[in-house]
Formats: structure tokens, sequence, C-alpha cells
């Protein structure tokens, strides 16, 4: 163990050396430094966070993966090289010894490196969060959606399945069913039984269809199963700024963090006393709301006694996010980016939102967890109704259909901290770090720097492209007939599978800039299958190649 | 034990004999190795080294010789495990070259000291200490010793990368003693040293050797090697040509040479009748002359002595104590040396304070104004037999590293301490 710590304290000095930690955090200054300023989104507050946290930890994870890579490959294979290794295969030093220390130098330069990296990033975009929000939607996305760790839950798919059958056997009752499969077979010359499964293909179309696709005046609805948004209250200090007695308002000032969970006709508890927000923010200063509270509370001796000046505690009820995406069916008015519809929370409904929607972009709605709300199953409904009409114009609107698959819906509610999220997030980052350190050890214990560079640099981008290989194997191999080309594709992408861990599945930048809460089970099947079983793998081929093989041979 | 490899294609019957062949008798015992280097395709490209049997027992300084290309390093590379045979097998303290505990035992210099640029010296020496688990505090004080043995204790924080050929070679060459080896390797040792390291590096050689270390030398510098060899292995082509004592392999027992003081014509002139009547030849008479090995390192010395300044190696302090044999005791020995040494002080102080001896520092000072105003550089020369003669300075008891004279004290004069009681 002495051998193996004086290797890894002896790699970490040399990286050190080499100034690719100061080119390293050089870098990752400039753009947490520029980043803020260049990129500011879409101008509002959440967007400039969004993109900042989300380029950061990207910047953060590719600079990291590849410096990882450079360097493990670099000190062995370099080793090797310079000959080195002559002075210390001549020391009591096994050869398993010296790879694992070199493996350790490189991890241990990696935790420094991302811990600098990832607490610079947390303080950058605290900073960020800070500043002035541009709305009161704006201080709520960046609340509710952004510094949070919300679970996602997806609605109960509908049992295509067995909608087809029952339609097949609806058919085989009339004795359409023959003639149906005929006319496909005729009219795609295919044979009898590719024709029924293109027509179950076709029939599944159709019945999903029947339930993503809202005609005008029409309802889709989704149930969400065993949600629980139960647990997520957020409290803080208030002041009273001002109050009319008489007519149950109090003006109240509080943090713009506690007021980004609030939102207009909202519920919130002063005091322990509900109430109702009446205003939020808009012409006033950030953090400064309005509370009407009705005539029973009025009552209240502690509602009475409230002065002016006074502190108060501000309790925010839970709140969940309904997230979709708008396809419109159709053509489209000259200029049209939005549509309208009515939101329909609980069945029967007890919170309804009517507003215009933006099409074609995912976009989400905070919702009250109401009492009826907040555990168990919730239905939620989407109703694709005319706008209402108002003013001079009392000519008919025409409206589209909708279609919102149901891959786009979802609910999302707080379940835990950012802060906590976001150390995971590094911990996910560490984790593929850890995995291409035991790579670029492998490669540099047989190949030359050159060559194990580019082994491990393929390897890498192969994992980043991951999804985007899956789909293209898939969609080349889409005509079902045999090519070489195909499955060779195939072969390649089973061995990348096999070798390495799906990098772009288990990149955090995307759920930190979506505040989907990343679970320790996540962090520790990362952990698993980066670590425990490829790192090893890799680790134990390695030392056993490395064992080997003639150290004064010449390697080219 | 064995060594076999995969390339070892012997059958079982000679690797059974082999087995029998191979003790732990020998430091290092190599029975038919061979190496062959082939090319991608594993076609046959150079036979480096050839069917070699080599036995080399312990204490003994044994130098491998041949010219460029002869399997010289080769070989050594096979010994360290750094190569594997392709026939044939090698055993080093009876186990195989890749043991790990083995390489406790071992010192190796390179022929080029393949050293991490970016440490400074004293890193250098730290982290291959600390590959030997050496306690901290035995390993800080081994490497202040021998940085200031190779004469790098001034620049010892520089990074070795800045450092020249031959300071690279002396740090190399520390580093191989770190462990204080029983076997030390050493590949082309001399190279880019200048003569006064050389001269200190021989030195090292015979202190180690009469401490009963084995060193294995290979060289092609034979002036090196017949001064500090005892046995001598020829190689060319990867094949050994001679092997055996030194001083057999050079013996001329048909010619005898007389040294005597200088004669006069008429003396010489009898001595030549005298050979003539006993029916032998008169070769050759002449006067020897100094060797410049020795003028200059004369010169350099008379340089140090009055201090002119350096910004490379200086010449090397006194022999490491621990490579001496006399270290400073470590662990239970350093607190047994200390109670012994509480109980003798308590004895000394019933006995009678001696008179004040002059200060370290007078004795430089008197020792090189001495020599400037005598002029007598031989005198250096002298000053290692007064060392030991004289009593020591300290009237308490004495530092077991100052009480360690390595030969090269004397030679190189780079000891002010030493000189200092030399002229006292």
């Amino acid at each position: 163990m002495n051998s193996i710590w004086a290797v890894a304290r002896h790699t970490f000095a040399q990286c050190l050396r080499m100034k690719i930690a100061v080119a390293f955090l050089l870098l990752l200054a400039v753009s947490l430094a520029v980043l803020p300023f260049i990129m500011k989104g879409d101008g509002t507050l959440a967007g400039g966070i969004r993109t900042c946290l989300s380029y950061s930890v990207r910047i953060t994870g590719v600079l990291l993966s590849i410096v990882t890579v450079l360097v493990t490959v670099g000190v062995v294979s370099g080793d090797i090289r310079e000959k080195h290794i002559f002075l210390l295969a001549a020391k009591p030093l096994a050869r398993w010894e010296y790879m694992i220390g070199r493996w350790l130098g490189v991890v241990l330069l990696n935790a420094v490196l991302l811990g600098i990296a990832g607490l610079s990033i947390y303080f950058v975009v605290q900073h960020l969060r800070s500043g002035v929000a541009s709305s009161v939607i704006d201080r709520q996305v960046v609340e509710t959606e952004i510094f949070t760790a919300r679970n996602e839950i997806k609605p109960q798919r509908p049992d295509i399945q067995s909608v087809v059958e029952k339609r097949i056997e609806e058919l085989k009752k009339n004795g359409q069913y023959e003639s149906i499969v005929k006319d496909f077979q005729d009219k795609n010359n295919i044979p009898a039984d590719k024709a029924q499964e293109l027509l179950i293909t076709m029939f599944s179309q159709e019945a999903l269809a029947a339930r993503e696709v809202a005609p005008p005046n029409g309802l889709l609805t989704w149930t969400f199963k065993d949600v629980d948004v139960a647990g997520t209250t957020q409290q803080g200090q208030g002041k009273i700024l001002d109050m009319n007695k008489q007519a149950g308002r109090y003006r109240i000032q509080a943090s713009p963090r506690l007021v980004g969970h609030l939102f207009s006709q909202g519920p919130v508890e002063i005091n322990g006393i509900a109430g109702r927000v009446v205003a939020i923010g808009q012409d006033k200063a950030e953090g400064e709301i309005d509370i009407a509270f009705d005539q029973a509370e009025m009552q209240n001796a502690i509602v009475k006694d409230m002065e002016t000046g006074q502190a108060v505690t501000v309790k925010v009820e839970p709140t969940f996010q309904f997230k979709y995406k708008v396809t419109v069916i159709g053509d489209l008015r000259p200029g049209q980016s939005s549509v309208y519809r009515e939101l329909l929370f609980g069945k029967p409904p007890v919170f309804r939102i009517k507003s215009d929607t933006p099409i074609k972009s995912a976009t989400s709605v905070t919702v009250p967890a109401l009492k009826s709300l907040r555990t168990g199953d919730i239905q939620i409904g989407y109703w694709n109704r005319p706008a209402p009409l108002t003013g001079p114009m009392q000519f008919y609107m025409p409206i589209n259909p909708v279609q919102i698959s149901y891959k786009d819906v979802s609910i999302l509610y707080r379940i835990g901290d950012f802060d906590a999220n976001f150390f995971r997030a590094m911990l996910l980052v560490f984790c593929q770090l850890v995995f291409l350190a035991a790579l670029g050890i492998f490669f540099g214990c047989f190949l030359s720097f050159p060559v194990a560079s580019l082994a491990c640099m393929v390897l890498l981008v192969c994992g980043w492209m991951m999804n985007w290989l899956v789909d293209a194997v898939k969609w080349s191999s889409k005509g079902g007939e045999f090519s070489f080309v195909g499955a060779s594709g195939k072969g390649v992408l089973m061995l990348t599978k096999i070798l390495m861990p799906n990098l772009s599945e288990t990149s955090p930048a995307e759920r930190l800039v979506d505040g989907i809460f990343i679970s320790w089970s996540t962090v520790g099947d990362a952990a698993i299958t980066g670590i425990a079983i490829r790192a090893v793998f890799f680790l134990a081929v390695g030392c056993l190649i490395f064992h080997k093989r003639e150290l004064a041979k010449v390697q080219v | 034990m064995t060594c076999s490899r995969p390339g070892y294609r012997s059958g079982p019957e000679k690797k059974k004999r082999m087995n029998m062949a191979i003790s732990s008798e020998y430091v290092v015992h190599t029975v038919g190795l061979t190496k062959v280097f082939r090319d991608f395709w594993l076609r046959e490209k150079v036979t480096a080294v050839s069917d070699l049997n080599l036995e080399i027992p312990h204490k003994q300084v044994f130098g491998l010789l041949g010219p460029n290309g002869s399997g010289k390093s080769t070989t050594l590379k096979m010994i360290l495990g750094l190569l594997f045979p392709t026939k044939g097998s090698i055993s080093i303290f009876g186990k195989h070259p890749t043991n790990v505990r083995v390489k406790s035992n071992i010192g190796f210099l390179p022929e080029e000291s393949y050293l991490y640029p970016f440490l400074d010296a004293r890193e250098t020496l730290d982290f291959y200490g600390r590959l030997f688990h050496q306690p901290r505090q035995q390993r800080l004080r081994r490497i202040d010793m021998l940085l200031e043995m190779v004469g790098l204790g001034g620049v010892a924080y520089r990074r070795v990368g800045e450092y020249s050929k031959g300071m690279q070679r002396r740090i190399g060459l520390a580093q191989a003693l770190i462990n204080d080896p029983d076997l030390l390797i050493l590949d082309e040792p001399t190279s880019g040293l200048d003569p006064l390291g050389t001269r200190q590096f021989k030195d090292l050689i015979q202190t180690l050797a009469e401490r009963g270390k084995t060193v294995i030398l290979s060289s092609h510098l034979l002036g090196d090697v017949e001064d500090v060899c005892d046995h001598v292995c020829i190689l060319y082509g990867g094949r050994r040509r001679a092997q055996g004592e030194v001083n057999d392999l050079l013996a001329q027992k048909d010619l005898t040479q007389i040294t005597t003081d200088g004669l006069d014509d008429a003396t010489l002139q009898k001595v030549r009748q005298i050979i003539a009547e006993s029916g032998r030849d008169v070769f050759d008479v002449t006067y020897p002359k100094d060797k410049l090995e020795t003028l200059f390192l004369r010169i350099v010395e008379e340089a140090q002595k009055q201090k002119l300044s350096t910004g490379g190696a200086m010449a090397g302090g006194k022999m490491a104590g621990f490579l001496t044999g006399k270290d400073a005791p470590e662990g239970k020995d350093l607190i047994e040396a200390l109670v012994q040494r509480t109980e003798q002080q308590a004895e000394s102080e019933t006995q009678p304070t001696p008179a004040p001896e002059p200060s370290k520092a007078d004795h430089v000072d008197k020792d090189v104004l001495g020599d400037l105003i005598a002029g007598k550089p031989e005198e250096t020369t002298d000053t290692k037999n007064n060392v030991v003669k004289k009593p020591p300075v300290d009237s308490g008891p004495a530092k077991p590293v100052e009480a360690d004279r390595g030969i090269i004290d004397g030679l190189l004069g780079g000891d002010e301490d030493q000189n200092g009681k030399g002229e006292a």
C-alpha cells in the first residue's frame, strides 16, 4: 500500500508540475467568467442561469475527461518511452502496484480539480440567482424549476394492446378481418404474416393517436400514479410593510427565494393562518407580496393583532409543475406561436389554468398542490377549447386539433435540495472520470502515446454519443434485410456498449438544468457500472498485460 | 528457483537440470541465457545474447566488458526483469528477476539516468526511498548523506531536468544507493562523469566491496573496469569470449617489472649487466610519469581549498555513513545507543574536563591559509593518514556519521572538517 501511495503522490505532483491543473483551471476560470456575459439565454434570469449551469457543467465534464485520458495515457506510456520505468522496475514495486498507483494519482487529481470546478460553478450560479428576475414567472422558474431537485412522474400509458386486440376481435366477429388482411397483402405485396404485423402496428398507432390528439373542443386526460407532493412545504421569515385591516390585505416583504415559490391566487400561510396571494412583485420590488385573508380568518386574533413592521413567518404550501409539449395539427395562422387551452387539475377539477400556451416547445406550469392534489393518483386534463371572445371580435375563431405525446407529459415536484443534487451531479461526473482514468491506464500500458490517446478518444466519443449510435444502428437496419454495414455496425455498437458506460445518459448537466432529482441509486448505478465493473476490468486486464510485457522492448 | 518465460523452449529434462544448477549460492546465475529480438512478423532480427552462462558469487566486483552492441545492457536488462530471455534462465539471489522482494536488495544505475526532470534532487531521492518503505527519519537522513556524498547538497532544490549530464549521473548513483543494496548493478556508470566523480565512484565501489557487497559493472571503459573489478567477463556478439580474475587475465608472467628510487647511469649499467648475465633481455627502462588523472585531481583539489565558487556539482563529500556500514543506529539500535551514550556521558562527567580545543572554523581557516602559504598540494594526500592517527577534536561523544571516514575523503579533500582535523 505504501508503494501504491508513493506512486499516487508522485503522479499527483507530476500532473501539477506539468501545468495540467493550471491549464484546466485557467480554461475553466475563463469559461466561468465569460459565460454569464456572452450567453444570456432568452434574456431572463432563469435562461441565463440555465445556460451558465449547462455549459459550465458540460465544459467541466468534457475538459476533465480529455485531461484524464491524456494524462493517464501520458504518464504510463511516457514512463516507458522515457525509460523511467527502468528505475521503477528495479525497485521493490510490483507492476500492478505501479499501475494502481498511477491510476489513483490521476483519480486524486480529478477529485481536486472537480472539487474546485464544482465549487466555482456552484458559487457562480448562486451569485446569478441573487440577480434581479425579469418577471414574477422568471423568479418562479428560477426557484421552482432550477434551484430544486424534482421527481419526475410520467403518466400511466393507455393499454393500447388490449384496445387493438378488442378491435381485431370485433373485426373477426364481423367477418371483415380476413378481407382487410388480404387487402393489405395485395396492396403491399407482402406475405400474410407480415400483413398482419403491419395491421397491428397501424391499429396501435391509431389507438395511441386517439389518446394523444385532442380535436377542437376535445379533452385529453392523463393519470399520474403514486404522486407524493406532501412534505415539500417551504418556510421563511417576512415583514409586514403595509396593511389594510378592513379589507384583510397585507403587504409582506420576504426573501425573493421564498416568494419565488408563490404564485398569484395560490395559497400561503402567515403565522399559521391560511391566506391567498393577491399579487407578487410585479410593480413592486422583488420579494414583496400582497396577501388577502378571507372573512373567517380576519376574525382570528393573530390576524387582528398584526402590525406594520411586525416579523411574520411565511409558509409556502407545496406546488408541482405540469410539463407538456403541444404540437398543432393542420395549418397555423401566419405568425401563430401559441394556442389557447384550459388545464384541469383533479377529478373533478379543483384548479384550472386558462391561457395561451406555446407550441412545439416544452412548457411547464406551476400548480398549487391543493389537498386533493398532494398524494395518490392525480388526473390532469387538457381542454383544447377556443379562446373566450372579447371586445368587438364576435366572429368564430377556428381552432386546430393538437397532439400531446405521452412521452412529452410529466409532472414534477420537489423532493430534495439543489445543493445535495449538485453534489450528486458532481459525483456522477467523478464516476465517469474514474472510469476514464482506468481506460487511459489500460491503453497506455501497451500502446504508444498517440495510438493509446486515439483509442481512448474514439471510445470516449462513442460513450458520449451512445444514444445517437443506438439510433443510427437501428435506423440502418430498419429495412429488415441483412447488410454487412448494418451487421458490423451492430457488432461495433455491442462492443462499445460492453466497454463503455453510456456517458450521454449519465451526464448530469441536463438534469441539473431542469432541476431533476439525481438519486443516490443513480450515482450508485454509475459507480457500479462505471467503476466497479468496467474500471476494475480495464485495470485488471491492463495489469496482466503490463506484468507480461517486456518493459525495455521498444514500443511504437 | 528457476526463471522461465513463455519464450523458454527447452525440454523438461533440461529444465530440471537447470533447476539443479541454479541456487542462491550465487547472487546472479544465468544458464544458457539467450535473447533474440524479433520484428513485427516474429522473424529473427538480431541475437543480442547467446547461450550465456554467468555465475556471480557474493562479494564480487564483476565487470561485464565488451564493445558497443555486445549484449552487456541486454544482459543487465534480463537480470533486472526488464527483458525476458528467449531461452535459458536467470536467478537473482535464487529468485526470479521479477520477484519484488529481491528488488529490495538491488541498486541499479542505468546507462542514462532516466530521472523525472520535474523533480528536484531531494524529491527524486525521496520518491525512490519511499518505494523501499523506508521510515521517514531514515529516508531523510540517507537523502542528506547521499546528497552530500555525490556533491549535490548545494543544488538539492534544483530540478533534475536542469542538471548537466554528469550531475544527473551523480543523482542517479545516489538513487541506486538509497537502499544500501547488497547487489549494485551499474551500466556504464562513469559515462558523463568528470574525473573527480569517476574517482569518487571507483572509491565507492571499493568501499562497497570491502563491506561484502556484490557489484556488477558494465562498461567499455577498460581503465575503470581494471581499477575496480576483481572478475571480468568479456562479451562479443552476445557471446562470452573470456572470463576470469582480472589479475590472472592481465598478468604477463614472462616479464618482470622493478620499481625503485631513481638510479644513476652507472647503477643502471650494473643492473643491465646482471640481467644480461642471467641470460635475460632488458626491453625498456623508463622514468614513470604522473597520470593525467592525478594531475587533474590535484588542480581541482587546490581550487576547492581556495573555496572558488562553482554552479555545478561540488566534489563529493564523505561517504554516506550507511554505505560504509557504520551508519548511525536506527530504531531499536538507536534507543540502545542513546541509553549507552547517556551512561557514557554520566561517566565522563565525573572525569576532569579536557582543555578546550580550537573551534572547527579555526581548523578550516588555518588549513586553507596553511595551504596557500605553503603551496604544497601533495600534503592533502597525506592528510588521510594523519586524520586516522589524530585523536578526535571533540571531547564529547563522537557523532557516528563523523566517525565514518570513506577512502575518498582524503583523496578529494572536499571535506573541510577533515582537513581541519588533519591540521590540528
